[in-house]
C-alpha cells in the first residue's frame, strides 16, 4: 500500500524532536530525567546543528502543553541527529498544536536513526507537515490524530498504448530459460 | 527427462508456470522466460521476463513486480514495455482478466492484462485495492479496485474516457482504512466514487480538460449531484481530492 505506512511514523518524530528540541539547550549525551514541563511556550526558537545523542528521558511528562497561534518564521534546523534515543514512558496528554504556522521552515540533514519510542501515547494530537522513516514505535497509542499535510499520492493517470493492446490477451506458450526447463 | 509445462496462470500480479511434475517454477528463476501472447486472431508478441521482485510498499507481501521487455518483430530488439512511474522505475505486472472499452473490469478466468507501476491499474493495485483481496468484515475489495481506477483516470461518467494527465496529484481515501485522507494545502474535495465512475462531483480535477458545463453535458446522471453538498458524506466507496481549483 503507498503512502500511508509512514504516516504514524512521520508525526511521532517531528513532535517529538519539536518539543524535546524546545526544551533542551544545545549539547550531547544530556540526560533529562524526571523533567516535567508545563505551560511551556517555546517563540523565536533557533536550534542549529543540535546533536543529541544517547539521550534518556525518563517520566517525562507533558501536560496540558499548547502552542496557540504560534508563528515561527524562517526557522531553520539543520544537521540535527538523534542517534539511539529511547524515550521510556514518555506521556504526552492533550496536546495541541493549533494554528501554528510554519514559514519557511527547513529541515536540512535530519536523521532519526534507531528511535525508539516504548510505551509513548498521545491522545488528541494534532500534527502537521510531518515525515519521517523507521521509527519503531511499541506500545503506541495515537489517538484522534489528525494528519495534514502530508505528500499527496501522485498519480499516473494514462495507460501506455501498448498496454491497452496487452488487455485480455492469452499466453499462447511459453519459453522457460534453460536452466529451469531442463 | 526434462520437465515440460502444464500450465501458466495468474495469482494476484505474478506469473505461475506449473510443470507437469507440479512443482511451479520459483520466482527467482523466471527472469529470461518469454511468454508469446495472443488475442486468438494469430497475432502474437514476444514479452521476456527480465527481473522480478516483491514490491517493498506492500505490507502483505503478494505483489510481484517484473521488469517486462516486448521483441520488435521486425529488428528483434528488445525493450522494456512499461514507461517510467513517478519514482522513474519501469515495472509492471500481470492481472486476471480484462478491461471492456468502457472501462469494466472483469475478471476473466485464462485471459490476463498487463500494467505497469505507473498506470491507473497498476497503482491502484499498490493502493492497497486488490480485486482478489478481502477487506475489514471479510468485504471483497474488487467493487473498491474498479471504483479505484475509475477515480484515478477520472472517468466521471463511467465510460472509459478519463479527464486527467499524468503527474497529476491527487489524495485518495475510503472508510475502510485502507487510504486515508492525507490532504495537502490548497486541495479541496474533488468526488465521491463508486464502480460505474463519480457518484457526486464537486468540481473536476482539471477544469481545463473538463468543466463542469461539460461534464454535465457528458454525464447527465450526476447533473444533479454537483456542487458543495458533494462532500464525504455522500454514501460512496471511494473519495478524492484534488487542486482542481
Amino acid at each position: 500500500m503507498l503512502s500511508a505506512r509512514f504516516a504514524t511514523a512521520f508525526r511521532t518524530s517531528l513532535i517529538s524532536a519539536t518539543l524535546l528540541g524546545c526544551v533542551m539547550p544545545a549539547g550531547a549525551a544530556i540526560t533529562h530525567n524526571g523533567l516535567t514541563s508545563n505551560a511551556l511556550s517555546g517563540n523565536s526558537l533557533s536550534t542549529n546543528a543540535l546533536t543529541q545523542n544517547a539521550l534518556t528521558s525518563n517520566a517525562l511528562t507533558f501536560n496540558a502543553l499548547a502552542y496557540n497561534g504560534l508563528t515561527r518564521n524562517a526557522l531553520t534546523t539543520n544537521a540535527i541527529t538523534q542517534n539511539a534515543l529511547t524515550s521510556n514512558s514518555l506521556t504526552f496528554n492533550a496536546i495541541t498544536t493549533n494554528s501554528l504556522t510554519s514559514n519557511a521552515l527547513t529541515f536540512n540533514g535530519l536523521q532519526l536513526n534507531g528511535l525508539q519510542v516504548n510505551a509513548l501515547n498521545f491522545n488528541s494530537l494534532t500534527v502537521n507537515g510531518l515525515n519521517m522513516n523507521g521509527l519503531n514505535g511499541n506500545g503506541l497509542n495515537l489517538n484522534a490524530v489528525q494528519p495534514n499535510l502530508l505528500s499527496p499520492k501522485t498519480v499516473n493517470t494514462a495507460v501506455t498504448p501498448e498496454l491497452e493492446e496487452l488487455n485480455g490477451v492469452l499466453v499462447e506458450s511459453v519459453s522457460l530459460p534453460d536452466s529451469v526447463s531442463h | 527427462m526434462p520437465d515440460e509445462i502444464k500450465a501458466v496462470e495468474v495469482k494476484g500480479t505474478s506469473f505461475q508456470i506449473i510443470m507437469k511434475s507440479g512443482r511451479t517454477v520459483e520466482q527467482e528463476q523466471l527472469p529470461g522466460t518469454i511468454l508469446t501472447i495472443g488475442d486468438g486472431s494469430g497475432k502474437q508478441r514476444r514479452i521476456r521476463i527480465d527481473g522480478v521482485e516483491r514490491d517493498s510498499k506492500d505490507p502483505a507481501g503478494e505483489i510481484v513486480l517484473y521488469v517486462l521487455s516486448e521483441q520488435d518483430p521486425v529488428s528483434g530488439a528488445w525493450h522494456n514495455l512499461c514507461l517510467p512511474d513517478v519514482e522513474g522505475r519501469r515495472l509492471g505486472f500481470p492481472l486476471e482478466g480484462a478491461f471492456t472499452p468502457d472501462g469494466r473490469y472483469e475478471a476473466v478466468p485464462g485471459k490476463i492484462l498487463f500494467t505497469c507501476t505507473g498506470g491507473a491499474e497498476g497503482k491502484c493495485i499498490r493502493f492497497g485495492y486488490k480485486p482478489w483481496g478481502r477487506g475489514p468484515n471479510n468485504i471483497s475489495l474488487a467493487p473498491y479496485y474498479q471504483t479505484c481506477v475509475r477515480l484515478v483516470r477520472a472517468d466521471y461518467c463511467g465510460d472509459g474516457i478519463g479527464h486527467t494527465r499524468n503527474g497529476t496529484p491527487i489524495d485518495i481515501f475510503d472508510r475502510i482504512g485502507i487510504q486515508r485522507d492525507e490532504t495537502a494545502p490548497d486541495m479541496s474535495f474533488e468526488a465521491a466514487w463508486g464502480p460505474g465512475g463519480a457518484v457526486c462531483v464537486r468540481h473536476t480535477r482539471l477544469p481545463d480538460v473538463l468543466g463542469m458545463e461539460a461534464l454535465v453535458a457528458q454525464c447527465p446522471h450526476i447533473a444533479n449531484a454537483t456542487g458543495n453538498t458533494c462532500d464525504e458524506a455522500v454514501p460512496a466507496l471511494l473519495f478524492n481530492r484534488s487542486f482542481g481549483r
